[in-house]
């Protein structure tokens, strides 16, 4: 067993996250609420250096002068601290939507509509058999998918035939997405293990 | 003018970029280039006002003794010594490394593995193979778990050979649809909040 | 039965810790093959000259590190050894943490900073800032993590837009992911993307890897361990791989444990 303190702190926080899976307990929301400070603590202090290297050292060093305008920008979103001055938050919201939205906008014209369904023009029919199911298997399961979303278009035999093999081709999609939501959950809980079991009581051998 | 000037930035600012994007003009790319900085300055702001808010709510809870309030001046401690550290102290600081990489660090992990005992809970009690969709769902899930895991390829050699077509097929073709479908959303949610039809974002008067 | 059917989640939790530790305590030593995503990542990269220029985006968070960590870890040492030099980037705040780690032990083992790679640090914003790099590196950031200009360094000389990398390696537990740097940058600049991600967002990321907007992915610690096979190195991520056997198989029993009830209590169901 390791005698470096710092080790013992975090395995001990560890295990206060895993005590909530026997019962709610004041271990629990101690580590709850530490969890919750380090990240804010954080987040402050790197948004901090964010802008002190990205505004405050080019307008000072630099004589970016109109770099101003975005610092004074972001402070109006304390507005909603001072009374009577809560609508000023808006503007740095409203510019942080236009840019925001804009460029999401355009970026999702070209690289997910065109390409996206660009992608899905092919030809069929493949070198081999299990190239062309493969192939139909892509063409009409997107094509499914999305007319399972027809909700305002009327329910033809064909429109709903469309999307119930879309519903079909989402379950397994969903089934792989829950495969993989599996797998990644593990791989978190075997590096707390190995921490809790190698870095700290040395049971697993460490490299 | 509460509401006007907003709206008008976000239109202006919107129609900048998207008038840029189908006509090359040298002056419109570098302002929306600036614009873009901005945007990440003012971000950055941003995740400050989050961390103002959270000092706001649980200062509130210490003042009024409410609700667990001895944790919150836990809360309020380790967030404002870590502030102190990295900001006075600087990033390189042995207490500033400690809170990061042998607090936040574990902890986050800890944090989120906790829903694998939850998964293994919900896959005995809730799982069910009640119709076909279901069967589907639980099928495939099986298979790329298989395929996915070095056992499964112990056990049949061809478990990882189903697990890629599944994920490079039935999964690609469910996925493009909703890629498709959601970027539409998207693009219509887009031009509606640029032109100041959804103001959402704007919150209450 | 009756046992079975009142289980306590309790006894779930501690029959999956256990059986999880298990192979990490024994090792089994499962073989692990290379599958076709990690395959393409490693083969680009494999294919990369001494003194190219790539991106390496540490945009991932604490909570999801140890499925995404273990990859980066192993690319950039893949991409060391082949000389190539690495300009590190954090789009999501916590990732400069795992990128000072990474980019501090290879300064130790020799590597300059500012020439043989450059750690840019975080830039807020998520796809905005992503696009603002993208745009302009240097307008970007124009410190580096530790302060210093970036215009002066030698590793950031001509380097204009994204295009003038030869790879995005990009790392993440969320966004900004592959949507936003294939929208912001891969259609825009044509860079080569590929993509490490915590496993849940795998699926997501097929799509773009069918339609050639990404050239290859690593997909949770599974795909580190790939990786780390393939580089004939096997590190943190390997060994794990014989407990994430266990976990799925012991998951696996589950859902068949619970429907084997499920279809005996249905005829009483009915019944009743």
């Amino acid at each position: 067993m390791t005698t470096n303190w710092e080790v013992w702190v975090s395995a001990l926080l560890t295990l206060g996250a895993y005590s909530i899976l026997f019962s709610e307990n004041k271990f629990f929301q101690l580590v709850e609420h530490i969890f919750v400070g380090v990240g804010a603590g954080f987040a402050v202090v790197v948004n901090y250096y964010s802008i002190v290297n990205k505004g405050i050292k080019p307008m000072t060093g630099k004589g970016e002068w109109w770099l101003i305008i975005p610092l004074l920008i972001g402070v109006m979103l304390f507005g909603r601290f001072v009374k009577g001055m809560a609508w000023i938050t808006r503007i740095p919201i409203s510019l942080l939507v236009g840019i925001g939205v804009a460029l999401a906008l355009r970026g999702a014209v070209q690289a997910e509509l065109v390409q996206q369904i660009s992608a899905n023009f092919i030809n069929v029919v493949g070198k081999t058999p299990g190239a062309t199911i493969n192939n139909l298997v892509m063409v009409v399961g997107t094509i499914g998918t999305i007319m399972y979303f027809f909700f305002t278009y009327k329910q033809t035999p064909i429109v709903m035939a469309g999307s119930a093999v879309g519903k079909w081709i989402m379950m397994v999609a969903f089934g792989a997405a829950f495969g993989n939501a599996v797998q990644g959950r593990i791989s978190l809980l075997i590096s707390r293990l190995q921490y809790l079991f190698g870095t700290w009581i040395h049971l697993i051998p460490t490299k | 003018m509460k509401r006007e000037l907003p709206l008008g930035i976000t239109a202006v600012v919107g129609f900048l970029f998207l008038v840029q994007y189908f006509f090359k003009i040298a002056i419109l790319k570098s302002m929306t280039d600036e614009l873009t900085d901005w945007g990440t300055i003012v971000s950055a702001f941003a995740a400050l006002l989050a961390a103002a808010g959270l000092y706001k709510i649980h200062l509130e809870k210490i003042a009024r003794r409410k609700g667990p309030w001895e944790m919150s001046i836990v809360l309020v401690l380790v967030m404002t010594a870590f502030i102190i550290f990295g900001v006075f102290l600087g990033q390189k600081s042995a207490p500033y490394l400690f809170l990061s990489n042998q607090v936040l660090v574990p902890l986050s992990a800890a944090i989120f593995s906790l829903l694998i005992f939850y998964i293994g809970s919900a896959a005995f009690r809730a799982f069910r193979l009640r119709n076909l969709e279901a069967g589907l769902l639980l099928g495939s899930g099986f298979l790329v778990m298989l395929g996915r895991a070095p056992i499964g390829e112990v056990v049949w050699k061809k478990f990882p050979v189903i697990a890629d077509w599944l994920m490079k097929w039935p999964n690609l073709a469910g996925n493009r649809g909703v890629l498709i479908g959601a970027s539409i959303g998207s693009i219509a949610i887009g031009l509606r909040i640029l032109v100041g039809i959804d103001r959402g974002h704007l919150g209450q008067d | 039965m009756n046992v079975l059917r009142n289980l306590d989640r309790r006894v779930i939790y501690v029959l999956l810790f256990l059986l999880v530790l298990y192979p990490l305590v024994k090792p089994m030593g499962l073989p692990v093959s290379v599958g076709p995503w990690t395959q393409g990542s490693f083969d680009y990269i494999n294919n990369l000259k001494a003194g190219d220029l790539v991106v390496v985006s540490f945009d991932y968070s604490s909570g999801g590190a140890p499925d995404v960590d273990p990859q980066a870890v192993v690319v950039v040492k893949h991409l060391f050894k082949k000389g190539v030099r690495i300009v590190g980037t954090a789009f999501v705040d916590q990732g400069v943490l795992f990128a000072n780690k990474v980019f501090d032990a290879w300064q130790k083992q020799g590597k300059k900073p500012g020439v043989d790679f450059v750690n840019l640090g975080y830039l807020a914003g998520g796809e905005t800032a992503v696009a603002a790099f993208g745009n302009n590196p240097l307008k970007a950031f124009p410190k580096d993590n530790n302060g210093n200009d970036t215009a002066s360094m030698p590793i950031m000389q001509g380097v204009k837009t994204a295009a003038d990398f030869k790879l995005i390696a990009a790392f993440a537990t969320g966004a900004p992911g592959p949507s936003e740097w294939v929208r912001q940058v891969v259609t825009k600049y044509k860079t080569p993307y590929m993509a490490g991600l915590v496993t849940v967002m795998a699926p997501g990321a097929e799509p773009y890897l069918q339609s050639k907007q990404m050239i290859g992915l690593l997909a949770g610690l599974r795909g580190a361990a790939e990786y780390e096979t393939a580089l004939k190195e096997p590190g943190t991520a390997a060994a794990g791989m014989d407990a994430q056997s266990m976990g799925h198989v012991v998951i696996i029993v589950f859902v068949i444990l619970g429907n084997i009830l499920y279809l005996l209590d249905k005829p009483k169901k009915a019944k009743a």
